[in-house]
């Protein structure tokens, strides 16, 4: 697109200095042409000029030196007189008469001097005025020098061209200076553009005589200017254009690059995200699965235990394996309650909850088993957190004390405030954690015991954080696992 | 017992159950007792192999998810194995099926049903004694 318009634009610019060239040809053509014709009328004039600078003005002298010049120059020689002038001499001019009111205002124009000239027109027919004044013409004295040129009729050679094509000026010195212009054909004085100049002798100095082509160099580059002003500026206007569509294609696509990029990450992130999320669902539903078909497995035993003790009339044994199934249905609920409390996240809703209830409805609902003793511990606190939710807190620490200690022992329980938050620390008498995964022990399905569901750990920390609170676990100083709850306070540190 | 039609008599047969779960184990380990088999237990994948290594064992029931060593490391680690069943709530991937195949007579699901258990108990002794 843009290099077709260059190429446009360069066969246009071709043609277009062709034509230049052409017209200058013509135009120096016509200037060597006006030239010609101005040169029988110069050698008048330098003739003429010669005379009046001789007789000082003489009319009869004029009259004499002029007589021969009849056809077709019309020749006369007027004077100032007053606001006008008054032919004093000539030919086809009345003597006396003023000189002719179309040439006045041309005279009038260039500062009434009487030194430029006019163009007289009558008809069809152009009449130049030539006026020989000063320099070379005493002060007050004009020299009106009328002749006829025909320009459709001229010369053959200048039929239709000159002075249609060109506007001609004479002036008295070397060079172009309005105030010695002599003869023009133009009133747009001085000619200016594309000249075509030539020195003509005139006495002991020269005056020149100057050609322009009347229409503004058409077609030449002078005129091509606007086009190639147009084109250059179409072209930098579509290089510019492309330039800035490159930049901002670029911007875009660059644009759309990180837009792409974004949603592949983003795409990818989620992909991630999904997949560990699925992986995490894929792990939990292998946890669940399998601690879930254990139970089952060990219950559907238990059942073909039972059967087959009835079969051979042993009911203690048949009360035996009832017992094993009725344990292991519990265990199979246990799970589904934990999973249930891990899984389902109600948001928290913070009250103040005094600690030492909680921790004695806690005990109270599910007290130590036989062997276990707790040992408390409990400040007068206030903790701002859901209240079902700290129930359900220290209920699973305490049942992760009592499975940690098969054996029995004493668990100690006690809180205590740090700032404003309130501390619960557990410590069980059991194994301890084994002290290379004490990062893994809150992860879901993490258990060190035979029977641990492995989410009660998991859902302290769920509801801790969830109710602005932390947990930590360690080994205590005696050995046994101790779990620390940390929980925001309300109104403790006042006290 | 004469739920199994077992070709080979149960108490020439010893079984090794390898599984974590307390109260699987133990209601298993009390049906094949009940069957007439010689029952030794596991109840991780280390113990399994030390068993397997003091005593003889003539039929392997292996649970695969298990601490220390899962039922695959079990396998893994036995150049000649005894007659295994292996028992899994899941699908072995099948990388892991081409590799353990040839060291296992049959999959089993958890949770088997007991009546299951004793056929191929049957079945995996005849293999056994054939």
């Amino acid at each position: 697109m843009v290099l077709s318009v260059v190429a446009a634009v360069v066969a246009h610019d071709q043609n277009q200095r062709q034509s230049a060239l052409l017209l200058r040809a013509q135009t120096d053509q016509a200037a060597q042409e006006a030239g010609s014709t101005f040169g029988s009328l110069i050698t008048t004039v330098t003739s003429l000029a010669q005379v009046v600078q001789i007789t000082g003005g003489s009319v009869s002298v004029f009259d004499q030196q002029t007589a021969g010049y009849t056809n077709p120059l019309a020749v006369a020689l007027a004077q100032r007189r007053g606001d006008g002038f008054v032919v004093v001499a000539g030919n086809g001019f009345a003597v006396g008469s003023p000189l002719p009111a179309s040439a006045l205002p041309v005279l009038e124009r260039v500062g009434g001097q009487v030194q430029p000239t006019a163009v007289v027109r009558r008809g069809n027919v152009s009449t130049v005025g030539l006026a020989i004044g000063p320099p070379s013409v005493p002060s007050g004295d004009v020299i009106y020098f009328q002749f006829t040129v025909d320009p459709f009729t001229a010369t053959p050679a200048t039929q239709g061209r000159p002075f249609q094509l060109l506007a001609v000026a004479l002036y008295g010195t070397k060079h172009q200076d309005p105030r010695s212009l002599i003869v023009t054909t133009t009133r747009s004085v001085p000619l200016t553009g594309q000249l075509a100049s030539a020195p003509v002798p005139v006495g002991n100095g020269i005056w020149t005589l100057v050609a322009t082509p009347r229409r503004a160099l058409t077609g030449s580059l002078a005129e091509a200017t606007p086009w190639i002003v147009l084109g250059i500026g179409l072209l930098v206007a579509l290089l510019l254009g492309t330039v800035i569509e490159v930049l901002v294609r670029r911007q875009r696509f660059a644009r759309a690059l990180v837009a792409d990029r974004t949603a592949e990450l983003v795409a990818s992130q989620e992909a991630l995200v999904r997949s560990e999320r699925l992986s995490a669902v894929g792990e939990m539903t292998t946890v669940i699965g399998h601690e879930l078909r254990n139970p089952l497995a060990a219950v559907i035993n238990a059942h073909f235990l039972v059967s087959e003790a009835i079969e051979c009339g042993e009911l203690a044994a048949a009360r035996q394996y009832m017992g094993v199934a009725e344990r292991e249905t519990e265990r199979a609920a246990t799970l589904a309650e934990d999973l249930t409390a891990y899984m389902r996240q109600r948001p928290p809703e913070p009250i103040p909850v005094r600690v030492e209830q909680v921790v004695d409805e806690v005990l109270e609902a599910t007290p130590p088993p036989q062997g276990i003793a707790v040992d408390k511990d409990i400040a007068p606190l206030t903790a701002q957190v859901d209240d079902r939710q700290i129930h359900q807190i220290v209920t699973n620490l305490m049942a992760n004390a009592y499975q940690a200690m098969p054996d029995g022992g004493i668990v100690k329980l006690s809180t205590g405030r740090d700032g404003d938050q309130v501390l619960f620390t557990v410590q069980d008498a059991g194994a301890g954690f084994p002290p290379e995964e004490l990062d893994r022990v809150f992860e879901p399905f993490y258990t060190t015991k035979a029977h641990g569901t492995g989410l009660g750990l998991a859902i302290v920390r769920r509801l801790a954080e969830g109710n602005g609170g932390s947990v930590r676990a360690e080994n205590g100083p005696e050995g046994g696992a101790l779990v620390t709850v940390r929980l925001p306070g309300h109104g403790n540190g006042r006290a | 017992m004469t739920a199994a039609p077992a070709k080979v008599d149960p108490r020439t047969v010893r079984v090794l159950v390898a599984d974590d779960d307390f109260g699987v184990r133990s209601t298993v380990v009390q049906i094949l007792r009940d069957a007439g088999y010689g029952v030794i237990e596991a109840e991780d994948g280390e113990v399994a192999l030390q068993k397997l290594n003091q005593e003889p064992v003539n039929v392997l029931v292996l649970d695969i998810r298990m601490p220390k060593r899962d039922g695959i490391a079990v396998l893994d680690a036995l150049s000649e194995p005894p007659v295994v069943l292996l028992v899994s709530a899941f699908s072995v991937d099948p990388d892991t099926r081409v590799r353990i195949g040839p060291k296992v007579y049959r999959y089993l699901r958890k949770p088997v049903a007991p009546r299951q258990l004793l056929d191929c108990l049957a079945d995996a002794a005849a293999s056994v004694a054939g």
